[in-house]
């Protein structure tokens, strides 16, 4: 190895020399961008939207937020039809009151109402900014967790796994001009583990807490330890070359943002859940407007066997922690709402029919939150199937709407894809009219 | 510890190349250890591949007293559920933080390595989130009863043991299985993960029916000593006729019901393929031949499950040179990784309690995935993420994770005593046998050459920064 590769991590440094993975974003490169906004130094906090789209001159695009409730919600008891009889049929002891009753749903259109713990919705919903598409979700007829979420993520339900390998999100970013270039993340996943929806995607990386992603160990030593190791793995097995060289551009992209005195807006209360300081991380890359182009969350526990509620139960408090964080984004964001999407479902939704142990089985059609400022929020969208027996798809919900048709919508209108069979081969895309 | 690496004849075609006898053993000790180091492989050239799978297929007969000592100050190891349940109350922090430091130990530290790889890879076939309510004190059982009393026992054995086990119950709901409502959350798992496997020819009725074979599978939640026990409740149970992959089941069959179930799962064809695939991928790599795991699925009929028997015909050499692990490697996972340098480096482990910590943003604190699958095994999955390995070396080194120490003279001593220009090949003899590219051991060493004098401090960085090179994290 030459001595370039030793000095190519040094901040200010000549970068020469360095491949293309880790030239593609040095520390120089981004204090430049923040230089010509004016922010000037490292000091400077960069909570400026519009940064990037300066220097690069792109047209602006949409950052997706992309949420996986995992573990199959019950969709029936978070938008509640309480305007099908046969929901309370169907729910002796899990049913959400009617509104006006006790506990009783918050009425959204005369058919659906929210469960009273996601009441943090309402002012999301009645301010255009939510939609929810009901009776949705992924046509494959599979109840097993794993295969909807291997085929949900990698995009291609019709097909025999073994024949794909990259995420559906992933062939959208390759498919996509990026937003900025020179960004040195187009995709981060607040997530352990990189999920298989970003599997194979450019310039993306996993980061469970960006607010704490820095060089460990001392700090006299750090830049030449840095260098070592930044030299040694553009020649490993890959996608550890490849995760290297995103990992050091997301140590100086994170480093020099300060996430962790991140100030969201005045109205924006963030709950100290996990998740809610995971999205409330999310609004801050959002806002420093650096190029990133999709942000993944990972939110599981939405298997409820037993004991569900929905009023008490298990459900009701995931339930309150994730509206809260959702309303919470909602109002972080609204300085660049038109440009932000966030999109949660699950794998499926649960059977109709509850079960003995106060909770209910694995079922098909699902709930969507779609939530935006170009999002034609407001209403519940969707064709309603129905609950009686004889609309069911094998005792569970049926699926009106293809998950693939409502982030296909995404994609097109605010993503900068143009080829949408690249993404979802074989799929003919039927939009929702959610956006435009 | 050198291991001979094979004469390199440039002319010659790749495929040709033969590993050295020396290769092919450090290969096995990689794949058998969650680490390899001098007496282990040492070990394996006095034994022979062979003798060294035999050796470690009888892990009863390998002294294990040193762990021993280290997990007396265990105390809620050993204890019923009952006396867990009396000890520490329905919270039971203490047997989680436990059960999860014993873990990280045995990984390490037991002479019975294989014994603990093989146990590792059944706690995630067999998943039990240790936070699902009660099993922050049941997963102790079932670690103990059904995990580790099974591991190199009959898979049939095992099955029926993970089916009446109260931290499975509670972990997947069926102790709510009942005749006034069926669930099919362990029914479902049961046919998907533990035995058919997805694709396995199963249908949703077998589901249903499956779900009502096991109405009335709970376990004992009175206080005292027979809490947590196995229990079948006639009058939760669906006394219906039931079938399950085209077997009938008669009315009134009661707690037969489910062990019949048991039993056709156990002897279907899709289970041994299932079982003999996870075995493969453990042990010989992500991508292996279907005929070896054929071979494998072959042992599981004509031995009745017997999984000592499994792991011996999966571990045999003429498979270590059809996979090649030198040219296709795995990915450690964290748990691995951190196994492998806390014996590498000679780490004394008094408390992994802060260490969880580096364990948990690496992804991998033991016993805690929640989804029923497991922990994946998996290139992919852990292959995006690098600097959590890297921040865990350094701070292991460092001693920031306190009761993890690391001692640099005994450590400088254990490797020889080099002198300071040499220090990079000896830790790379020390950490994998001297098998990283001449390229990453250079790369250590120039960092080395800019200190002017060989200290404790510049052995923790050196040895956490070999730690954090791209080979140590491949197996």
């Amino acid at each position: 190895m030459s001595d370039q590769h030793r000095d190519e991590s040094a901040p200010g440094r000549n970068d020469h020399g360095a491949c293309d993975e880790y030239r593609s974003f040095s520390r120089r490169q981004f204090l430049g961008r923040g230089a010509l906004a004016g922010a000037g130094a490292l000091t400077a906090p960069l909570w400026l939207p519009g940064v990037a789209r300066a220097a690069g001159g792109a047209a602006p695009r949409t950052t997706l937020v992309y949420v996986l409730l995992r573990g199959a919600m019950d969709g029936l008891s978070v938008c509640v039809p309480h305007g099908d009889a046969g929901y309370y049929q169907a729910r002796p002891s899990l049913a959400v009151p009617a509104p006006g009753k006790s506990g009783g749903a918050l009425d959204l259109d005369g058919f659906f109402g929210l469960n009273p713990a996601a009441a943090p919705l309402q002012e999301a919903f009645a301010g255009g900014r939510l939609a929810l598409v009901h009776a949705a979700g992924s046509t494959d007829p599979t109840r097993s967790h794993f295969l909807a979420f291997s085929k949900i993520e990698f995009g291609l339900p019709q097909q025999p796994l073994g024949n794909v390998d990259s995420g559906w999100l992933a062939r959208a970013l390759v498919n996509a001009p990026p937003t900025a270039p020179a960004a040195g993340l187009r995709a981060v996943a607040i997530e352990d583990l990189l999920p298989r929806t970003l599997a194979k995607a450019p310039k993306t990386l996993a980061v469970p807490d960006p607010a704490n992603f820095a060089f460990p160990g001392a700090a006299f030593t750090a830049d030449r330890r840095r260098a070592a190791i930044q030299a040694a793995y553009p020649a490993a097995l890959p996608p550890l070359n490849v995760t290297a060289g995103t990992t050091f551009g997301g140590i100086d992209l994170l480093d020099s943002l300060g996430i962790a005195s991140y100030q969201p807006e005045p109205t924006a209360t963030y709950p100290d859940s996990t998740f809610g300081q995971q999205l409330r991380a999310a609004a801050a890359l959002i806002k420093a407007d650096v190029g990133l182009e999709a942000i993944t969350l990972d939110y599981g526990g939405w298997d409820h066997h037993a004991n569900q509620g929905p009023n008490g139960g298990q459900m009701s408090a995931m339930l309150d922690d994730l509206t809260r964080a959702f309303a919470a984004f909602d109002q972080d964001t609204l300085p660049v709402a038109d440009r932000v999407v966030l999109v949660a479902h699950s794998e499926f939704g649960r059977r109709v029919a509850e079960n003995g142990s106060a909770g209910t089985d694995h079922g098909h059609g699902g709930l969507i939150f779609v939530q935006g400022g170009a999002v034609h929020g407001g209403q519940v969208h969707g064709p309603w199937p129905g609950l009686a027996e004889s609309q069911l798809d094998q005792g569970d919900l049926a699926v009106t709407t293809d998950y693939r048709d409502l982030l296909g919508e995404i994609l097109l209108e605010g993503m900068g894809v143009s080829d949408l069979d690249a993404v979802f081969p074989g799929h003919v895309h039927q939009p929702l009219g959610l956006f435009g | 510890m050198q291991i001979a690496q094979p004469a390199v004849d440039p002319t010659a075609a790749r495929t040709l190349s033969m590993p050295s006898e020396d290769q092919l053993l450090a290969a096995l000790v990689d794949r058998v250890t969650n680490g390899l180091c001098p007496e282990e492989f040492q070990l394996a050239r006095q034994l022979g591949f062979e003798g060294y799978v035999e050796y470690h297929l009888t892990p009863n007969l390998i002294d294990d007293s040193a762990l021993d000592a280290k997990l007396v100050g265990l105390g809620s190891l050993n204890l019923s559920a009952g006396q867990l349940l009396a000890a520490y109350g329905e919270l039971g922090i203490v047997p989680l933080l436990e059960l999860r430091q014993a873990a990280v130990l045995r990984a390490a530290f037991s002479k019975r390595q294989l014994f603990e790889r093989v146990v590792e890879l059944f706690s995630d076939h067999f998943n039990v989130y240790h936070q699902a309510g009660l099993c922050t004190l049941l997963k102790t059982v079932d670690d103990r009863e059904v995990i580790r009393a099974h591991a190199l026992g009959r898979f049939p054995e095992l099955l029926v043991a993970s089916a009446r086990s109260a931290a499975m119950s509670v972990y997947l709901d069926n102790y709510a299985n009942t005749v006034l409502g069926a669930q099919e959350n362990y029914a479902r798992e049961l046919m998907e993960l533990h035995t058919l496997g997805v694709d396995g020819g199963y249908t949703e009725d077998d589901v249903k029916n499956v779900a009502r074979a096991f109405t009335g599978w709970t376990f004992d939640t009175t206080p005292g000593p027979g809490f947590g026990d196995f229990k079948f409740t006639w009058l939760l149970h669906d006394q219906g006729e039931k079938t399950v992959l085209g077997v009938d089941l008669p009315e009134f069959g009661g707690l037969s019901d489910g062990s019949q179930v048991l039993a056709i799962l156990a002897g279907h064809d899709s289970t041994a393929r299932n079982v003999a695939g996870k075995l493969c991928r453990w042990f010989l790599g992500y991508d292996v031949p279907p005929a070896i795991v054929e071979r494998v699925a072959e042992v599981y009929h004509s031995s009745g499950g017997d999984l000592r028997e499994m792991v011996r015909a999966t571990l045999r050499p003429e498979h270590f040179l059809r996979v090649k692990p030198w040219e296709q490697p795995k990915l450690k996972r964290p748990l691995h990784f951190a196994a492998s340098l806390l014996r590498a480096a000679g780490i004394e482990v008094q408390s992994t309690y802060l260490m969880t910590e580096g364990l948990r943003r690496m992804g991998q604190v033991p016993y805690d995935w929640s989804p029923p699958n497991g922990y994946p095994d998996s290139l992919g999955a852990w292959g995006s993420s690098l600097l959590p390995r890297w921040e865990f070396a350094s701070n292991l080194l460092a001693g920031v994770y306190l009761g993890c120490s690391f001692d640099p003279d005994a450590f400088l001593v254990a490797i020889g005593n080099p002198p300071k220009s040499q220090l990079a090949s000896a830790i790379d003899e020390r950490l994998t046998g001297g098998r990283s590219p001449s390229s990453e051991v250079a790369l250590v060493q120039r960092y080395v050459d800019d200190f002017t004098l060989l200290t404790g401090f510049l052995v923790r960085e050196a040895v956490a920064l070999a730690a954090s090179m791209p080979h140590f994290q491949l197996y």
